[in-house]
């Protein structure tokens, strides 16, 4: 899925509960091991980083950069999974500024 | 193993570490690549990524290699996939430099070549990796910290119902515990138990090894608890939340629209629904034929959601009777579950005639107990289409009083997509197939009436199907000229595909397929606005609709201020207990049907079990969430419960010693240090859920007697929005009720 997507990391999600996500890393730190027959649910770091959808955009990209993370997650109040937002989507937004 | 010279792609674009940051971002997009190569006096010295941007989202006149990251670590062509892997996880990079050698040996050179992404190296695993995880019993998300199996079945049913909990109180006689259990989350058990597509079943554990091992039959058992409770007509107190002054209008009184209704009523929301029926059900009581199911239980399910307080409005259309813009006004916030009730009548000549109808017409005409205008009683008829709503035509047009009924599709018998038993059940009544075939034309007679359908065949060699779906792929259906053929018929229904009927001009946001958009949470783009079911899915089965409604009630809920605890668990532990038993061994049966002969009217094919079919049945479900409980302080290591095991589940592992591990099992259930009496050993007893059928040999034979069994029962928060246990409301039930 990170492959077909072009993403290095990827929300883990139950029943509409953000887990954590996924990162390249260990899926590559487990190859190397030779412990790839695992679950996904074995990998999943946390926290994975949250906003609220009115959050301004400028906090977001903030707290995204100081997370380190590739995306952080959007969700409502309750922690409702309804988006990402990833770096892909913080670089279009810039390139008209730049 | 394969080498990164297999992976490697050429050097990217390169920038100049002077750039400004805003410029390298721009020539970052223009060449869509992950990253550019950072380079400064001909030399690379960083790399400069999406990732990297983000850093300078403030101030994008710096240059370029304040924010590059470095330095970015290399490796030969030659080297192996595992090198390149271990240097991005060692280095946290996404990159690596891919160098080659050159020059005569003592002085050789490297020279970079291109680069290896991680995404490569991803698609190459995922290529090479075969998912060996054996533990099935645990993809789900219950072991996720809590260490214990979640039954496959519950795990794998669209509402989380406590099926274990709901067959072991069958097996024990207590029917109307059950119903209550079942009625935790499912507010339409009649329907459920006769209807349901039953993933529960295709994942019992039972099942798992084909042969005679089939799965428990968890559908007619919810049906038998039903019957039960039904024959002395038991209702459910709910307790209700306070009011709390807010209103909630629901179009549309499908499952969808009822189980919210039921739940926001519950959460103490005052709930308006609509429905432009003249009667409640949606496509439960106006789609799916009366023989199928018994309409009386149906109703009955349905006025204990309407008891509750909930405001009925039929014959009210929204999008026409009354405008999407007035319930905003009125309303905080509306939900739309209108579902999928148009059948869609494929465009061919002829197909304006006035015998010509599609399915969900004549279905919901003969909802009312009314004959479509022309329905030739005695007559021929034919259903064009291969689904579950093609039998349902055809068999109700057989009832119905037609002569000679034809079910015409373009898939081959084997891969209809009609499931189950029905097509079997419309054949013994006299349902004619006639398959490898798609629909020409309608033909009329000279006094414009349908004569008769003109097929064409298709060639079915050339057939594709969606593997996962298993639909017909229709671009690989390629029609033999000259193989056209006439059914004579006077009447012909259009099988062939349902479309939502709802005003387009209301605003609601849709999807290219001309769905509702929204999520699986039911929230749409517009403000108060939610949408679930089959409007937003596409036709699907009734359990997925009944999932939209709990899972939209919830975000409803949320919207209008709920306080939702932050850290509340997806699946919560809500009962341990001892009370458990071995499995026994019993063939599965299916429910008996009436016989052929007696299925002519719409009475309900399907008869009920009586109490032993049904305890017999519950019997044999393994009840997988069960788990060991074992005493670590009193376990010796012996090993006997690993010797007895007849599934060969469970694992004794000693450190030091070379004892056979098999089970494939990962779940730890004991961890213990002996005293010196016995050498001072260590280890650990290890089980595979997958594996373990409950069987309690291992507890029987255990010689210290550490292994006893406990039940866990679990509660999806997402499906049961109320955290009131319901209570069947004994002083409704007649005086000759148990």
């Amino acid at each position: 899925m990170m492959a077909q997507n072009r993403v290095y990391e990827l929300p883990v999600i139950v029943d509409q509960r953000s887990l954590g996500y996924i990162s390249y890393l260990d899926i590559l730190q487990r190859y190397v091991r030779g412990q790839l027959a695992g679950r996904a649910a074995d990998l999943v770091r946390a926290p994975l980083p949250e906003v609220r959808p009115e959050l301004r955009l400028s906090e977001a990209i903030r707290l995204l950069d100081e997370s380190g993370r590739q995306l952080v997650l959007v969700t409502t109040s309750a922690g409702m999974p309804i988006g990402a937002l990833t770096v892909r989507d913080v670089t279009r937004t810039m390139a008209p500024a730049a | 193993m394969p080498a990164l010279s297999k992976v490697v792609q050429p050097v990217p674009e390169t920038c100049s570490a002077e750039l400004s940051a805003g410029e390298a971002l721009q020539q970052l997009l223009a060449t869509g690549a992950d990253a550019l190569l950072v380079e400064k006096q001909g030399t690379i010295v960083g790399l400069f990524g999406h990732r990297e941007a983000v850093a300078a989202f403030d101030d994008g006149s710096r240059p370029v290699e304040r924010y590059m990251r470095r330095p970015l670590p290399g490796r030969n062509v030659a080297d192996s996939l595992e090198s390149g892997a271990d240097i991005m996880y060692r280095e946290d990079t996404p990159l690596v430099l891919i160098t080659e050698d050159e020059g005569p040996l003592f002085k050789k050179t490297s020279k970079t070549i291109g680069i290896v992404s991680a995404l490569e190296v991803l698609a190459e695993i995922g290529k090479t990796t075969t998912d060996t995880a054996s533990n099935k019993v645990f993809l789900g998300r219950r072991d996720l910290g809590l260490n214990v199996p979640v039954s496959p079945c519950q795990r794998a049913c669209p509402i989380h119902q406590d099926i274990a909990t709901y067959v072991d109180y069958v097996s024990q006689g207590r029917y109307l515990d059950s119903w209550l259990v079942i009625h935790e989350t499912n507010p339409f058990p009649s329907m459920l138990g006769r209807l349901c597509n039953h993933p529960c079943e295709t994942d019992c554990k039972r099942g798992w090894v084909q042969g005679p091992e089939n799965a428990v039959s968890i559908k007619s058992l919810k049906r038998f608890a039903t019957d039960y409770a039904w024959a002395r007509r038991v209702k459910i107190d709910w307790q209700r939340a306070p009011e709390n002054g807010k209103r909630v209008a629901i179009v549309g009184s499908g499952p969808a629209g009822m189980t919210a209704a039921q739940d926001l009523r519950l959460m103490g929301y005052t709930v308006d629904l609509y429905e432009r029926e003249a009667k409640l059900g949606g496509l439960l009581s106006a789609s799916i034929p009366h023989f199928r199911f018994d309409i009386d239980q149906l109703e009955w399910e349905m006025q204990m959601i309407v008891d509750m307080g909930v405001n009925v409005f039929l014959n009210k259309n929204v999008g026409k009777d009354v405008k999407l813009e007035q319930l905003f006004k009125e309303y905080d916030a509306v939900f739309l579950s209108v579902g999928m009730m148009t059948g869609r009548i494929l465009p061919v000549p002829g197909s304006d005639l006035p015998e010509v109808i599609s399915a969900m017409e004549f279905l919901r005409v003969r909802s009312y107990d009314i004959m479509p205008e022309n329905f030739p009683r005695g007559g021929d008829v034919v259903v064009i289409g291969g689904g579950a709503v093609a039998t349902d035509a055809a068999q109700t047009s057989i009832k119905s009083g037609a002569r000679k009924v034809w079910m015409v599709s373009i898939e081959p018998a084997d891969r209809l997509p009609a499931f189950g038993n029905e097509l079997v059940e419309a054949r013994e009544i006299g349902l004619t197939l006639h398959t490898g075939v798609i629909v020409n034309a309608i033909k009329a007679d000279g006094a414009g009436h349908v004569s008769g359908v003109e097929f064409i065949r298709v060639d079915e060699s050339k057939l594709e199907f969606d593997p996962e779906s298993g639909k017909l792929l229709i671009n690989t259906v390629q029609k033999l000229p000259g193989t056209e053929h006439v059914i004579p018929c006077r009447y012909a229904i259009f099988a062939s595909g349902q479309i939502m009927d709802f005003a387009q001009d209301q605003g609601v946001p849709l999807t290219p397929r001309k769905l509702m958009e929204a999520d699986t949470g039911g929230h749409t783009k517009l403000d108060k606005l939610f949408a679930g079911g089959d409007c937003v899915e596409g036709p699907s089965f009734i359990v997925n609709a009944i999932a939209w409604g709990h899972r939209t009630a919830r975000s409803i809920n949320e919207y209008l201020g709920a306080a939702i605890p932050r850290d509340a668990k997806p699946i919560t532990v809500i009962e341990t207990t001892d009370d458990h038993r071995e499995a026994d061994y019993y063939n599965r049966e299916e429910p008996p049907i009436l016989p052929a002969d007696k299925r002519m009217d719409m009475t309900p094919v399907e008869l009920p079990w009586n109490d032993e079919q049904a305890i017999t049945a519950a019997l044999r479900c393994f009840q997988c969430d069960t788990v060991h409980h074992v005493d670590e302080s009193t376990c010796i290591l012996c090993g006997a419960c690993d010797d007895v095991c007849p599934e060969k589940a469970l694992d004794v592992v000693v450190y030091g010693e070379n004892r056979d591990t098999s089970s494939g099992g990962f779940v730890e259930i004991c961890n213990t240090v002996l005293g010196e009496e016995f050498g001072g050993k260590a280890g650990k007893i290890l089980v595979n859920y997958d594996r373990c059928t409950n069987c309690r040999i291992c507890e029987d034979h255990c010689p210290v007697n550490c292994i006893t069994f406990q039940r866990v029962r679990f509660r999806d928060d997402a499906m049961q929005m109320i955290p009131l246990t319901p209570v069947a409301s004994r002083d409704r039930m007649p005086a000759n009720a148990v």
